[in-house]
């Protein structure tokens, strides 16, 4: 237990110390690392283990994507303040997957704060319409999960999950997800679109009252509906982030449709949400590379960069095609897997489940051809990746390689069934 | 035996060391990929050798358990057909290879292109010795994102309209292969071939469409309609056959590539999958219908075409819709057989295509005007060789083919068909070669009756050879064949129509050329032009594809103009 308080207080250690050296992004950079990096050492190497097999997993993942986000991160003007933040939210999210409930919701709860606040304090104006969407859907969790500790039976359960499908992104409630991600600064977006989803699932695994059947059924529906809506505007966007972001909710919501398929949250459905969010992760991650250069992430403005930036062009294209669920990257693997898990032979919603991954695999293709193909602009002038900033690329891409062989129980939750479906007619 | 895994790792090591060094190699990238390939190709026909001689050759690297995929083993299954595919993949590299020495060298991105041709080797090799349908699927799909950075040069925009088509169309193949194989998982339980062959003929099941409708499908013939449609993708079979031509900017050699090695990945897959197809009749019969309308959509689009590399890209359409045709009808071995042929021939026709290509742009008079000749009065010595070869023979083959042969024809539909294969095939390629002008003599008459003779029956030879060859299990070839029959008054009716068709061919050319006249309805003539017309448009198929992409990107922009700003 001591180990576990250790590794929860040595992000906030880290963060307090950085604010002492903001005006150092560099000093700030390297300690952050280090913090991220004994984290990760500390998680990966068994000395600290979480609550259950699938927290310390989720644990071992938000450490290692932390260390890559700071490793990645630009020494921009924005720089500590995204690193900050990150460690901040490292702490808390490892703090809420090593507790038990309620600590696990008050953690939660501090994060969606956090990021609300981050949001509120980059002073948005009227016009961030999608800023503005993501505090509010932020606050709504924070009252669901608040509403969930006073209340009992399914109406905390369904509480809980509203909760969750903050977090995890399910229509209509995306807002949170999606506008925190477009609008936040540095490689936060890289760091939460790994640590937000995480503790989504987490929280979907360690629901434990049941959930009424009408509402899984619900969660099914919204998940396709909401996979298609996306597809519909990721299509119309011009802005890299927003494409990704996405892009990653239709992948996400997959995820949902596994869990009300089966009524549970399978072990292969988490091992798939993890493969997505690392896609995704690497992906904004290169988009915070782009931003750094050019300043923007328009797609009518930026584009052809294959032939000026081949290195950035080949891991894009590698991370893309690990997005897109081909061979050799994980998200192909664990897809497989649930998919091969799923309820009955192929249930209709099936055939769906199907199209949107097609859907989500040309969306994606266009926006590889969208960035690398084409004449370069005349008017940019573009540089390549230097080494070191492939490193977080090829880390990220190296963890997707990795999830082809990740064992699927490191994933298996502590208890059995725990989105327990009440039947219908059981008494 | 386990030395064989050197023949894919070979290519594989070429295109690591190209990939890693490309830059300080250049041009000399050749000198790693070319002995490589060749040493591929060396160890390929040894192992045919000995697959001949000692049977399938199997190898596990890795075993089904917890950890990753838990119904993935990975490993090599070496039987006939692998073997036999795999010096057909590494003798086309070679060729490939040793064609672009020259041929790429001016290309700025030499290396990258042999490390992504030693790479495509690398994985047409592993795909067909592929141990089970996942590892065969997770090879399939990386062939289309291969496919896609070969065909693309990233700042043409038609080129990367067209690479966009090609990912497209092979994703949609590659979805609902992917279908087919989470149904069979889910149906039996396992992935790996034998196994999966026996417990779909063990337990027949079927199912259902839709809950409480009513409508029911067997699950064999799910299955393998599902991973047919990622046959038809790959094979380029209609309506999917539009990525073929939108590749048409990619250099030659990939173009060699793709028309004799990557497009008989559907052909392969059929094989491959043979004892399931035997047991889904209904499958089979829609694969002949699928093959039988591409083969005459490509074959009468190619014909109203005036670029050569669009030419010989329908002509691919159309040799892949008779390969599919040929599957349809349970001559599993003959599409096999003849997509070697097919891959041998046109891999040649368009490296030398590429020859030309350069050749009339560097030289102003060539091609060389096309002079009309007059028409000459019709002899009649050239003309009834024609009849004895196009018309006679074939109707003789059909008709009488079960007293000579004895063949009972109601129970061998497949070789019937099989015979008007040959004849066609034959004869085409006989006048061809001698115009029916050129036969001037009686001697020159009876040499070519007696070459189209010979040709058939060497063809019929090496066909029937090469069935006992692959499918060495007594009444094995047999009993697809038997899978595939039609029904009785279909097949008759099918015999009837292309009789007629023959006969009526033959009477419309014959008094065309005398001068005479045949009565025609108006609307009959009044249609000419205008079918010309459709098919030199292609049917406007890629012109509908077109338009459906467009309304939905229009539909899509509307809705999000009217969907409030704060919804994300």
């Amino acid at each position: 237990m001591h180990e576990v308080l250790v590794v929860t207080i040595l992000p906030f250690l880290g963060a307090t110390i950085s604010l002492f050296l903001w005006s150092r992004p560099r000093v700030v950079k390297a300690a952050a690392l280090l913090v991220a990096g004994v984290t990760v050492i500390g998680l990966a190497s068994g000395a600290v283990t979480g609550s259950d097999p699938t927290a310390t997993a989720l644990m071992t993942l938000i450490a290692v994507t932390a260390f890559v986000a700071v490793l990645g991160q630009q020494l921009t003007r924005q720089a500590p303040l995204s690193i900050v933040v990150g460690l901040i939210i490292l702490g808390l999210s490892l703090a809420a997957l090593a507790g038990s409930q309620p600590v696990e919701h008050t953690f939660l709860g501090c994060i969606m704060g956090t990021v609300a606040l981050l949001l509120l304090w980059r002073a948005i104006g009227p016009a961030d319409a999608l800023a503005w969407g993501a505090v509010a859907g932020l606050g709504v969790g924070i009252l669901a999960l608040a509403a969930s500790a006073v209340v009992s039976g399914s109406i905390a359960a369904v509480l809980q999950l509203v909760a969750c499908a903050i977090l995890l992104p399910l229509f209509p409630l995306q807002a949170a997800f999606v506008g925190s991600l477009s609008n936040l600064p540095g490689t936060l977006p890289a760091f939460l679109a790994v640590v937000l989803p995480c503790l989504g699932w987490h929280g979907i695994v360690s629901l434990t009252s049941e959930v009424p059947v009408p509402l899984i059924h619900t969660v099914i529906a919204l998940a396709l509906v909401g996979a298609l809506y996306e597809a519909l505007r990721a299509s119309v966007q011009f802005h890299l982030a927003r494409i990704i972001v996405s892009i990653t909710t239709i992948l996400f919501s997959l995820v949902w449709w596994h869990v009300g398929a089966t009524g549970k949250a399978a072990p292969e459905a988490g091992w798939y949400l993890s493969t997505v969010s690392l896609a995704a992760s690497g992906l904004l991650l290169a988009g915070h590379q782009l931003e750094a250069r050019y300043g923007f992430l328009d797609l009518d403005k930026l584009r052809g960069l294959a032939r000026p930036t081949p290195r950035f062009a080949t891991l894009v294209g590698l991370l893309l095609m690990a997005a897109m669920g081909l061979p050799l990257f994980g998200v192909f693997s664990t897809f497989m897997a649930m998919m091969i898990a799923s309820p009955s032979p192929m249930p209709q919603s099936g055939v769906i489940v199907l199209l949107i991954w097609l859907i989500a695999s040309l969306l994606l293709m266009r926006l590889l051809q969208r960035l690398l193909c084409g004449q370069p602009k005349p008017d940019v002038v573009y540089q390549d990746l230097t080494l070191t900033e492939l490193l977080p690329l090829v880390l990220v891409l190296s963890l997707l390689a990795l999830g082809v062989h990740v064992p699927v129980h490191l994933f298996q939750p502590a208890a059995q069934a725990h989105v327990t479906v009440v039947a219908e007619g059981t008494p | 035996m386990s030395y064989v895994i050197l023949v894919p790792l070979l290519p594989l090591l070429a295109a690591i060391v190209i990939g890693i060094a490309g830059s300080v190699l250049r041009k000399r990238s050749v000198r790693i990929a070319a002995p490589a390939v060749i040493a591929a190709f060396a160890g390929a026909v040894a192992t045919l050798v000995l697959v001949t001689l000692n049977g399938p050759i199997s190898v596990r690297f890795y075993e089904p358990s917890t950890a990753g995929l838990s119904v993935l083993s990975l490993g090599f299954y070496i039987d006939r057909l692998s073997a036999v595919m795999m010096v057909l993949i590494t003798g086309v590299s070679t060729i490939i290879y040793l064609y672009s020495m020259r041929y790429m060298q001016q290309e700025r991105g030499y290396a990258r292109f042999h490390a992504l041709l030693a790479l495509t080797t690398f994985v047409l090799l592993c795909m067909v010795s592929s141990a089970n349908i996942l590892m065969l699927f997770i090879f399939w799909q990386l062939l289309s994102w291969l496919l896609y950075l070969l065909s693309y040069h990233y700042s043409h925009p038609p080129t990367i309209e067209g690479a966009f088509k090609t990912y497209a169309v092979l994703r949609v193949g590659d979805v609902a292969f992917l279908s087919g194989i989470i149904l069979a998982y889910r149906l039996y339980g396992t992935l790996e071939f034998q196994p999966l062959f026996a417990r779909a003929a063990e337990v027949p099941s079927t199912f259902s469409l839709w809950p409480g409708s009513g409508l029911e499908i067997s699950a064999v013939t799910a299955i393998t309609l599902l991973i047919f449609i990622g046959a038809m993708s790959k094979s380029a079979q209609f309506p999917m056959h539009v990525w073929l031509p939108a590749s048409l900017y990619a250099p030659t050699p990939v173009h060699a590539l793709l028309h004799a090695g990557i497009i008989n990945a559907g052909g392969f897959l059929i094989n491959r999958l043979a004892p399931l197809y035997g047991l889904a009749p209904d499958t089979l019969h829609v694969a002949f219908v699928i093959g039988g309308l591409t083969a005459i959509i490509a074959a009468a689009i190619m014909l109203t075409q005036s670029d050569i590399k669009t030419m010989l890209g329908f002509s691919t359409i159309g040799q892949m819709g008779y390969m599919i045709m040929e599957c349809g009808l349970g001559a599993f071995a003959l599409a096999i057989f003849h997509l070697i042929a097919h891959g041998l021939f046109k891999a040649t026709v368009f490296l030398n295509c590429g020859n030309v290509i350069h050749m009339a742009r560097q030289e102003p008079r060539f091609p060389p005007e096309h002079i009309h000749e007059k028409a000459e009065a019709l002899p009649r010595l050239p003309w009834a060789t024609g009849v004895v070869m196009t018309l006679l023979l074939p109707l003789i083959i059909l008709l009488a083919a079960h007293g000579v042969l004895r063949v009972p024809l109601r129970d061998a539909q497949g070789a019937v068909i099989f015979l008007f294969f040959a004849w066609v095939t034959s004869a085409q390629a006989i006048l061809s070669l001698y115009r029916l002008r050129a036969v001037g003599s009686w001697k020159v008459a009876g040499v070519m009756v007696f070459t189209m003779f010979l040709v058939i029956g060497t063809y019929l030879w090496a066909a029937e050879s090469f069935t006992y060859f692959l499918y060495p299990a007594p009444g094995e070839a047999a009993r697809y064949f038997e899978a595939a029959a039609f029904p009785p008054w279909l097949f008759d009716l099918f015999v009837v129509t292309v009789t007629v068709l023959i006969i009526g061919g033959w009477t419309v050319v014959y008094t065309n050329v005398r001068g005479e006249h045949i009565l025609i309805p108006r609307w009959g003539l009044g249609l000419m032009p205008r079918l010309y017309m459709w098919f030199w448009n292609r049917l406007y198929i890629d012109t509908v594809y077109m338009r459906l992409g467009q309304a939905l990107s229009r539909l899509a922009r509307r809705v999000d103009a009217a969907l409030p700003e704060w919804l994300p």
